[in-house]
């Protein structure tokens, strides 16, 4: 016992490096060194050989096309996709509350619905893309449909695993007290459906961007997703890895984003639960 | 007696419901309610798999899938896993890295198949490297967390026993690992799948995606439906199938 204890203890002293304590700004620099060597040995690869540099396109032909989309007409792509994607987003999760909501009301519809869930679950959502492409043609509204369908069904089973982990202990003593059904619903359920649509939120939007993208890319007329593959049919590299890097700058900017709306809202939260 | 009872309900309930839909769904186009261009008919649907079936297409292109997704999906377990550990074995590279998985992880990995054509043409190597390229982030991040969170005191003991580097890894975190990869397949595999199946949309001539895109281009919806049913299959089974294999593995383990 006590030799367990002093090991733990031992094992949770900070270990020091060798050199001695390097300074906090250490790391940036160190990955931004590293960020710097990478981008310097692509270039050096890609001009190395003539075939590469078209496969691969360099750093500077990336720059080069990102700074032409950026300054011209490149920001309408980025608003369709961004438009898609969160068009997508909000119509899919109210769909998926509304979808629990009516489940939450029956125990009976859910174990009659469990099974169907599983299945449409486990349907891979990309091999829907060409159906909507069907119905929608070759429009935003295919990629705003397949995006609904997405996020529906991601924010429907998180909400639905959320709903059926709220500590039944707090409801049966909440009933037992009296608390009526609506009560319940405002202090307990919409709470609880509220932290997790936060938490899934992260997860959701960056979905519902790449289903955008995804959408796009089959069969769009405009958007990140239609500048990919335009890239990819006209052999052009720095375009498709252009549109690339502009949707993942796009998906952090709005991860960071919520993530620091979700340090705000949960503020209250702390470690209690 | 009364919850069989229940259970035997429901399962004809909703047996009856699917029934009733795809009767529904036949007797609206029939009578022209719904135009069976738009939406298909269940039983063009019906026909097409039956087809497929018999004449040996489904055969053939879901093996294609699977292999792909397989072959992808192994590589993939291989590089992340090794990477995963360095990473995660050592403080100064997962520091160092860090913000690079981040950025990775919010990449459209999925949608890059294109880059991937550019480098590879339309090729089965194409798709399979691009299976590799979405699951390879997933399974380093999640290998550097698992490396973490090995229980302390094994590392403790086995250094205690004399062990250095190489044997942690080959008695520790080796056999760790293990336990992460099975637990983490069926998210994995489906990831897997669904590169697989999302390469194959855009030019290629064989695979599951491919007969969902031919539907597509042939403006036949029930060739889509039949396609995406058998995507359906496909992933349940898969899914299913990584259930039982891993119940099986995690046997020894306490429940």
């Amino acid at each position: 016992m006590q030799a367990q204890a002093t090991l733990r203890a031992a094992l949770r002293r900070p270990r020091r490096l060798k050199s001695g304590r390097p300074s906090r700004a250490l790391w940036p620099l160190a990955q931004a060194s590293l960020f710097l060597l990478l981008v310097v040995v692509w270039q050096l690869v890609a001009i190395s050989n003539p075939i590469l540099t078209i496969e691969l396109s360099t750093p500077v032909k990336v720059a080069e096309q990102l700074r032409d989309w950026l300054s011209l007409d490149g920001w309408g792509h980025v608003w369709t996709t961004i438009s898609t994607a969160l068009a997508g987003l909000v119509v899919g999760t109210a769909l998926a509350c509304l979808a629990i909501a009516v489940l939450t009301s029956s125990r009976l519809l859910r174990a009659f619905m469990a099974p169907f869930i599983v299945v449409l679950n486990a349907i891979p959502r990309i091999a829907l893309a060409p159906l909507f492409i069907l119905w929608f043609g070759i429009d935003e509204r295919a990629g705003v449909a397949f995006v609904v369908v997405i996020t529906f069904f991601v924010v429907f089973v998180n909400l639905f695993t959320g709903i059926e982990q709220i500590e039944p202990l707090l409801l049966m003593n909440a009933r037992t007290l009296g608390a009526s059904r609506l009560w319940l619903l405002r202090e307990v359920y919409i709470p609880s459906v509220l932290v997790w649509l936060l938490a899934s939120l992260r997860n959701t939007v960056a979905l519902s961007l790449l289903g955008a993208v995804v959408a796009e890319l089959i069969a769009g007329s405009s958007g990140l997703g239609y500048l990919m593959g335009q890239g990819s049919s006209s052999g052009d590299s720095a375009e498709v890895i252009g549109a690339a890097l502009i949707v993942a700058a796009v998906t952090l900017l709005a991860t960071g984003l919520i993530d620091a709306a979700e340090r705000r809202l949960l503020a209250w939260k702390g470690t209690a639960r | 007696m009364t919850r069989t009872v229940e259970r035997a309900g429901l399962i004809t309930a909703q047996l009856l419901a699917v029934a009733a839909l795809l009767m529904a769904w036949q007797a609206l186009i029939a009578s022209g309610t719904l135009n069976s261009f738009s939406f298909g008919s269940s039983l063009a649907t019906w026909d097409r798999l039956r087809q497929w079936l018999s004449d040996g297409t489904l055969l053939a292109n879901a093996s294609t899938t699977v292999f792909e997704a397989a072959t992808g999906w192994t590589i993939g377990i291989v590089i992340g896993t090794v990477v995963g550990m360095a990473v995660g074995l050592s403080s100064l590279l997962s520091r160092l890295t860090a913000p690079f998985f981040a950025f990775w992880t919010g990449f459209p990995r999925l949608a890059f198949f294109p880059f991937f054509t550019l480098l590879f043409g339309f090729t089965v190597g194409a798709r399979i490297v691009s299976v590799v390229f979405v699951i390879v982030f997933l399974v380093i991040t999640q290998t550097a967390v698992g490396v973490r969170e090995v229980d302390r005191l094994l590392v403790a003991n086995t250094r205690f026993l004399g062990g250095g580097r190489l044997d942690l890894v080959r008695e520790v975190y080796l056999p760790a690992s293990v336990a992460w990869i099975i637990s983490s397949a069926r998210f994995t595999v489906a990831f897997a799948l669904h590169a697989a199946i999302l390469a194959e949309f855009i030019g290629a001539t064989r695979g599951i995606g491919y007969l969902t895109v031919l539907g597509q281009g042939q403006l036949n919806v029930s060739m889509v439906w039949a396609a995406v049913i058998c995507v359906v299959v496909l992933a349940v089974l898969v899914d299913l199938t990584l259930v039982r294999i891993q119940s099986y593995l995690t046997r020894w383990m306490p429940r």
